[in-house]
């Protein structure tokens, strides 16, 4: 698997497992099996909180990374060590600690605590299986400058209310009780400093400020939330130094994406054909109806002028819920998992149910993604009519 | 009817439906001002129509006429109602002079369905039904050569302005083939139909060859005109712009009967991000200190104040600060100390401390 396959692969699916023995792919770092990608120049996505960029909204914030920090107090064990990999926690340990940490006893807050440790674990920072709880491979990607600011945290933040009554206390006990699931093995060792330089090549052309730059728009391309503009970028506007950012995507699997004069990144075609899909086929399901409802139909209608997969036309939860063919706990769930991932952005309605509409991620589609994309909703809706029959011919003339 | 402008687009809807209504009735029309200006014309008889119905075997007067269309201008009404008289569409219940009473045709109320349908669809589903009723004629024992020639020569007809105007619009402006041709192209339905129909003529009537050979080339020239003019629009659109091309009841019939599995299809070999929200260690300590019962964070040790505009007085702090004697006792506002009272930092030379040093 080449370096632009790896990297295209974690983005999609998360952490890459790797084999024992086989080489970190570069601008990864190997923590025990898993590789995941490292930043150049030792930046954090935080960078573009400096250049008023936002990044993709995280969904109730405030709570999961309340949840979070509570993790951490009761895996950190060692203040004296790294945070990752720490050791492994009875999930029941964390839920008592937010508890102390917020104050509040009754089963809502349970039901959102448990929520953000499934977020958590979706994205891999923290590792939540079998009712035990321990640091994901993204704690190690916390700079090591940061580790003090936590380490106070962690000083100050309550210990739980009922922890002399929880069971399994004693990490030994812990330790001997934890599950055989390899999921929650604990990681030999690891952390972000041995990353590969993996840009140097092209960056030290650069002095100093100029390679900052590049950095920068590099992760805004990466990470924000919208496509970034032209202008607030010098190594976006300057046609040289955008060159280098092209050649940096491509070895991540990625191509530069210009929307008039915005710019975002995204799946290089070829890679992506290679990579696959990694949503389920609920996922893939509920989100094709709402790109119906919320694009195909008001398009059909003449209310949607831009050549665009975003839209302010939302797709009511009734909708799906009661008019299409999906059991309902299976919608829900992946509802659920479109939205953490910026598949599907809510939209409220006031005192209503609301709806929701396709999510940021889809400015990320490349031209021909797009227009494949248009072509699958053709071929499966209308496969008799004229139109299929001429997206067929013209990809049979592709083939060919 | 409306006060509100035309708009340029209201402009050009307004074009669309009026150039179908002209195209329907050039056969029949006297002259080519013969046909309806304003769309509003079929509305009120349409409008009317809908009130003969409701009306029952009384039908209606000239006054209940204008009641049920008062949303209209009476001159229009009265424009209106005279064509519809003139051509029978509506008539007296009784022919005699002074007949306050009238009643609508049957016929004229189907051909506004009629109108209806040939608006949304351009006449496709008026095809389907056409040719379902000619597949029945010809199976029909009593039907002759002669009536299946002409069904076979009316058809072929058809299909080849049909064609022909498919053609015309694939090699003119993209606009243009984008608006008329969805309703001018035929699906595979259609064109099954059409042989279908030639299979059962020829198998029947072999003497109809060559009247046969025609219907065949032009049912081909339709479906070929049409697969081009499909394929010149999946070229030149963008990359949402042929979602236009299916009719949104197309995409709600999908939306609501499709499996998991075909729904989960369209996406299939997509790639998108897993979700990666990056959790800022500042980001995790502000969380935490904005939470609702949050550990407060050790504050620096606190130097004993100087002013009591900088730091306001607790009661033990003004303790300390009253004299001996004649002061009220805090938090009381009323400041009545003996003059000579000297405060350490802002030291006014006589009577109370400033106002803002008094505790709120």
């Amino acid at each position: 698997m080449t370096a632009a396959h790896a990297h295209a692969a974690a983005r999609a699916a998360g952490p890459l497992p790797l084999a024992e023995g086989a080489a970190t792919p570069a601008g990864m770092v190997r923590l025990a099996g898993l590789a995941v990608p490292v930043w150049p120049d030792g930046v954090t996505p935080s960078l573009l909180e400096e250049y008023q960029v936002s990044p993709p909204p995280v969904e109730r914030s405030g709570e999961t990374r309340r949840v979070l920090a509570a993790c951490l107090k009761c895996c950190w064990s060692d203040l004296s060590a790294d945070p990752w990999p720490g050791a492994t926690a009875p999930v029941e340990r964390v839920l008592d600690t937010y508890r102390a940490l917020i104050g509040r006893t009754d089963d809502v807050m349970r039901n959102w605590a448990v929520g953000a440790l499934r977020r958590l674990h979706d994205s891999a920072w923290v590792v939540m299986a079998d009712g035990f709880v321990r640091l994901g491979p993204r704690c190690a990607t916390w700079p090591v400058e940061s580790y003090g600011q936590l380490k106070e945290l962690m000083r100050r933040l309550p210990e739980p209310e009922r922890g002399e009554l929880t069971v399994l206390r004693d990490a030994d006990l812990v330790e001997a009780a934890g599950p055989d699931d390899q999921s929650l093995a604990q990681p030999h060792a690891g952390r972000i400093d041995g990353a590969r330089a993996e840009f140097d090549d092209l960056l030290d052309a650069f002095d100093e400020r100029r390679r900052a730059e590049v950095v920068a728009a590099f992760m805004a391309l990466e990470f924000a939330a919208e496509p970034v503009q032209e202008s607030r970028f010098a190594a976006l506007r300057d046609p040289a130094p955008r060159r280098v950012l092209a050649e940096m995507l491509a070895r991540r699997g990625r191509t530069l994406i210009q929307q008039r004069e915005r710019w975002t990144s995204g799946y290089d075609d070829a890679v992506a054909a290679k990579t696959g899909t990694a949503l389920g086929e609920s996922e893939r399901a509920v989100l094709t109806l709402v790109l119906i409802h919320s694009v195909a139909i008001p398009r059909a209608e003449g209310l949607l002028p831009e050549d665009s997969w975003l839209s302010p036309h939302a797709t009511p939860v009734d909708e799906l819920r009661r008019h299409t063919q999906l059991p309902i706990g299976e919608l829900e769930a992946a509802l659920r998992v479109l939205r953490h991932a910026g598949l599907l952005a809510q939209v409220k309605a006031g005192e209503e149910a609301g709806g929701y509409v396709p999510g940021p991620q889809f400015h990320r589609l490349t031209q021909a993604a797009r227009r494949r994309l248009q072509e699958e909703l053709i071929l499966a809706a209308g496969p008799h009519t004229p139109l299929a029959a001429a997206v067929r011919a013209q990809r049979k003339t592709g083939d060919e | 009817m409306s006060e509100q402008p035309l708009t340029l687009d209201a402009a050009l809807s307004e074009e669309a439906v009026l150039s179908t209504y002209r195209r329907m009735f050039a056969a029949l029309a006297r002259d080519s001002g013969a046909v309806v200006d304003d769309p509003a014309m079929v509305d009120i008889a349409e409008t009317l129509f809908a009130a003969f119905a409701e009306a029952g075997e009384e039908w209606l007067t000239h006054e209940q006429m204008r009641f049920a269309c008062r949303a209209y201008p009476s001159d229009q009404f009265d424009n209106r109602l005279r064509v519809l008289k003139g051509l029978g569409a509506v008539r007296e219940v009784f022919p005699k002079p002074n007949q306050l009473r009238y009643r609508a045709s049957f016929t004229s109320v189907v051909g506004l369905m009629f109108i209806r349908r040939m608006m949304d669809d351009g006449g496709q589903s008026e095809m389907h039904r056409l040719l379902a009723l000619e597949d029945l004629n010809v199976a029909d024992p009593r039907t002759t050569m002669e009536q299946a020639r002409q069904s076979a020569v009316n058809l072929a007809r058809a299909f080849r302005l049909w064609a022909l105007e498919l053609i015309t619009l694939t090699t003119g402006t993209i606009e243009e083939l984008r608006e008329q041709a969805p309703k001018l192209w035929g699906t595979e339905e259609i064109a099954r139909r059409a042989q279908n129909l030639h299979g059962t003529i020829l198998t029947r009537w072999p003497e109809l060859d060559r009247v046969c050979t025609d219907l065949r080339a032009a049912i081909y020239a339709y479906s070929d005109a049409s697969r081009r003019a499909a394929g010149r629009l999946a070229d030149s659109a963008g990359t949402t712009r042929n979602l236009t091309l299916l009719p949104s009841e197309t995409w709600r019939t999908f939306a609501q009967t499709a499996s998991k599995e075909r729904l989960a299809a369209v996406l299939d070999g997509f790639v998108f991000d897993a979700p990666a929200p990056w959790h800022d260690p500042a980001a995790i300590v502000r969380a935490v200190d904005e939470s609702p019962r949050a550990p407060r964070p050790p504050s620096p040790p606190r130097r004993a104040p100087t002013c009591p505009i900088q730091a306001p007085p607790t009661p033990s702090t003004a303790r300390r600060a009253r004299p001996s004697s004649g002061w009220p006792s805090w938090p009381s506002p009323r400041w009545a100390g003996p003059t000579g009272w000297r405060c350490p930092t802002c030291s006014p030379p006589t009577g109370p401390p400033p106002a803002a040093c008094w505790p709120t």
